[in-house]
């Protein structure tokens, strides 16, 4: 049960450890990383409820710590760049990397907080109430959060044309 | 008159996370103003191109070091009496070599999963893991080397057993590592149930490598029950036929 459960799952965690993960990190690792702990945390599922919503807070809970800390040691290095670039990538190389699309390159900005919640509702399709219940926060902080998020994309992606327009 | 929407309620109206009368009071108020109506179609714009960009990944291929096994089904000329397998490859000291990488094939799929149910595995070249009616089963060097070799002999030859202890279901199991597989079997009945097998070798550039993910290590603080028998207890256990 369970493990035809997680093996179902497995292309949807894939892509969400990719929408997840900031590149250049590895979104297979984080994958994987996040199967061991739900292989070792199984009695933790109960069968009956959804096992997507488990699975996806076990691997966000393995994501968040690392994001938060990365994010904060980003804003320690490059303090003088703040008001001059805002919204831009703090982290040199990342913007370079033609090869993602633009719209990777945006969700990657965006802070933590707001990535995650834009993961799990406009990628992987979950309702605020399921992803309230995944990320354990209130419904209110999650519309919050996740208008915050699409509005910083449209102005990342809208920036993005103006760049190439000019 | 115009009704005021805020940009929340506009996303939430795209998401369809609105009531039936919410929706149609939204879109009203999108209908009658061309701002509101170019920021959802830019809201659109932006959800279509995250999706368009993050949906293929679930065609891909999963790699097979996040596959967890749960069962593959037996081809019918695999199911073979295992005491003539075992008997047709008496003496033998190492598994063929033909089936080698059939085993790195399977063993790692399995490098970060418990093996539940049957495995399929080709029945004309079995070597240490073979299917057997509930599950897989330790065979030749292995099966010997369960049965008769203490943990941590040196020099202990294709097969090196690691560690034994105890599992939460009571049964004595015993770590073990081959050339290119470690692993993990338990006692059943006379023989030997194989719960874990990981890769030691990557089969697509056969070179060396550990296995990926937790190692058997972390799968036996998974299954044990106290500590891992010192080797008086290990000596006890033996003499008991591991029961």
């Amino acid at each position: 049960m369970f493990t035809a459960e997680l093996t179902a799952l497995l292309p949807r965690l894939r892509r969400l450890a990719s929408a997840l993960a900031r590149p250049p990190a590895d979104s297979d690792d984080l994958a994987q990383a996040s199967v061991e702990r739900m292989l070792r945390a199984r009695d933790q599922w109960q069968p009956g409820t959804r096992f997507d919503a488990w699975a996806f807070r076990v691997m966000r809970n393995l994501w968040i710590d690392t994001a938060r800390a990365n994010a904060r040691q980003s804003a320690r290095r490059a303090p003088e760049e703040d008001g001059l670039n805002v919204g831009d990538d703090p982290q040199p190389g990342l913007e370079a990397r033609s090869e993602l699309a633009a719209v990777r390159r945006a969700l990657a900005q965006l802070p933590p907080e707001q990535r995650e919640v834009v993961a799990l509702i406009t990628i992987e399709g979950l309702g605020y109430a399921e992803a309230a219940a995944v990320l354990d926060l209130p419904i209110g902080t999650v519309s919050t959060r996740l208008l915050r998020g699409r509005t910083a994309l449209l102005q990342l992606l809208a920036g993005k044309e103006n760049d190439r327009d000019n | 008159m115009t009704v005021t929407i805020d940009d929340a309620a506009l996303l939430a109206w795209l998401d369809g996370e609105l009531s039936a009368d919410e929706a149609a009071r939204v879109s009203a108020a999108v209908s009658a103003d061309p701002r509101l109506s170019a920021l959802a179609d830019a809201h659109r714009a932006v959800a279509y191109q995250l999706r368009a960009e993050f949906d293929p990944i679930l065609a891909e291929t999963v790699p097979a070091r996040l596959q967890v096994v749960t069962e593959v089904t037996l081809p019918a000329a695999a199911v073979t009496d295992l005491a003539a397998v075992r008997a047709a490859r008496a003496g033998q000291t190492s598994p063929p070599r033909r089936w080698l990488p059939q085993f790195a094939a399977l063993a790692a799929s399995l490098a970060i999963g418990l093996l539940a149910g049957r495995a399929s595995l080709d029945s004309g070249a079995p070597g240490l893991v073979v299917p057997g009616a509930g599950g897989l089963q330790a065979a030749g060097p292995l099966a010997i080397a369960l049965d008769t070799q203490l943990a941590a002999t040196p020099d202990a030859g294709a097969v090196q057993v690691a560690i034994s202890f105890r599992d939460s279901q009571g049964r004595v199991c015993r770590s073990w590592q081959a050339e290119r597989q470690e692993g993990i079997a338990c006692r059943a009945g006379d023989g030997w149930a194989v719960t874990a097998a990981l890769a030691r070798a990557s089969q697509a550039d056969g070179r060396y490598r550990m296995a990926s993910g937790p190692g058997v290590a972390a799968l036996v603080d998974t299954m044990i029950a106290g500590e891992p028998f010192d080797a008086a207890q290990e000596q006890a256990a033996r003499a008991l036929g591991w029961r």
